[in-house]
């Protein structure tokens, strides 16, 4: 009987120990990857290559908007594109026996704008999108967030996108404290509870 | 009699831990939850060579252009050369293909995929199934046959600064999904190891820039997938 006990004892020491040096392993793989450049996956099978702002000016000249405001709505869209005739995505999907179009799918964040820091604006409303399948690679957005948005606008779309997954988005707290999502390099982390007036006036001297 | 049934379970238990304690365990493309509780949707490739009994994927990349078609030979012969049951052939009208290739316009690419500066697509993988509807999601593939008869891979027709490990890489990369190989990096799902498990379908493992030919990781899992020995 001790010798089957001293058996399965044996068994889940080596399983619990495997465990516990491939997950250490993947922490310090993962830790040792390159903060300029990554490639990512979405939900749906997506190969996306990340590259990551080497500072503030990096980030700020690449947003043709920038504002604080507020997430007041968010629409879930489905929208069908049409494969237009004799290009290549229209021909491989004929090969297929499949429909001419293709649906993109995400969601509209409606952004009520409180302030312009960078570029100009119109309206007092912003609409910004996200593709369904990248949500995940994005910091939580929840109506009511009250976040500096850096955006780009998209023509073939007609709306705004982000910049940058994580470090396009710097949360404004209650307290009106910056807490920036992205914390790779110093400048990012530096901007970490200062006030908004302060990171406004940082980005107003870089861009 | 107690002894021997103990011995039974004893054993079995035993199994059960060394068999969840190492890497025998196939990533499928699709999937939800997390941990343990992660709901898989099966999907096989159908396709074989009937005199082989090898996974039969006939390319068409008549709709393949640029840098794409410069290192497409590379990947395909990297996965044909491979010690995957597989055959990874070209052709262009007979036999049929069931999988196509192509370096989508510019105009559809940026309305599909609309990158901001610091993001880039580089390719997508439509799977068919055998009623010839489109899997591309956890929904489509729930809804699906589950049984692939094709592939559709598409790739950005102007990627900024991409090397051509990155050309290689990608495709190589998209080839495994057509056999429905799922990703290995992702930490919700038993994530493959790119040091002691390098794998070409883990985003970590393409971050250390090594290789781009399908790795032991690939082999083991098609052959599990499918019941090769």
């Amino acid at each position: 009987m001790k010798k089957y006990v001293l058996i399965v004892s044996a068994a889940l020491a080596v399983t619990v120990y495997s465990s516990i040096e491939l997950s250490k392993t993947k922490t310090k793989a993962a830790d040792e990857l390159s903060v300029k450049s990554r490639i990512v996956e979405t939900t749906s099978g997506r190969l996306i290559q990340i590259l990551d702002p080497q500072n503030l000016k990096d980030l700020v000249s690449h947003s043709t908007l920038i504002v604080k405001g507020q997430i007041i709505k968010t629409d879930y869209v489905q929208e069908e594109i049409q494969l237009i005739e004799g290009t290549p995505e229209r021909t491989v999907v004929e090969a297929q026996g499949g429909r001419p179009t293709h649906i993109r799918s995400g969601t509209n964040y409606t952004i009520s704008v409180s302030d312009v820091i960078k570029g100009q604006l119109g309206h007092q409303e912003v609409t910004m999108y996200i593709p369904e399948d990248e949500i995940n690679l994005r910091p939580e957005l929840k109506i009511g967030d009250e976040l500096i948005f850096n955006l780009a606008f998209s023509k073939p779309i007609g709306r705004y996108i982000d910049v940058h997954p994580i470090a396009g988005y710097l949360k404004v707290n209650d307290d009106n404290k910056v807490r920036p999502m992205f914390d790779k390099g110093k400048e990012f982390s530096n901007l970490n509870n200062a006030s908004y007036d302060e990171v406004k006036k940082m980005i107003e001297e870089v861009k | 009699m107690m002894t021997k049934k103990l011995t039974i379970l004893l054993s079995m238990f035993t199994l059960f831990a060394f068999l969840t304690s190492t890497s025998a365990f196939a990533h499928e493309m699709y999937f939800t939850g997390s941990g343990s509780s992660v709901t898989e949707i099966k999907l096989r490739w159908t396709p074989k060579n009937s005199s082989t009994g090898r996974l039969k994927i006939l390319i068409n990349k008549q709709s393949l252009t640029g840098t794409w078609a410069t290192y497409f030979e590379d990947a395909r012969t990297a996965w044909h050369s491979s010690a995957v049951p597989g055959e990874f052939t070209t052709t262009t009208t007979t036999p049929a293909p069931n999988t196509y290739m192509a370096t989508t316009t510019q105009q559809y690419w940026d309305t599909m995929y609309p990158d901001g500066p610091f993001t880039e697509t580089l390719g997508v993988t439509d799977l068919y199934d055998t009623n010839g509807s489109a899997i591309n999601s956890y929904a489509t593939a729930s809804a699906s046959t589950k049984q692939l008869k094709g592939a559709n891979i598409y790739l950005n027709p102007s990627p900024n600064s991409a090397s051509a490990f990155t050309y290689r890489f990608t495709m190589s990369h998209e080839l495994g999904h057509v056999l429905a190989l799922g990703h290995s990096h992702l930490p919700q799902y038993k994530p493959a190891n790119p040091n002691t498990d390098p794998s070409i379908m883990s985003y970590d493992y393409y971050a250390l820039g090594l290789s781009y030919l399908p790795q032991n990781h690939e082999v083991r899992e098609v052959k599990e997938m499918y019941g090769y020995q």
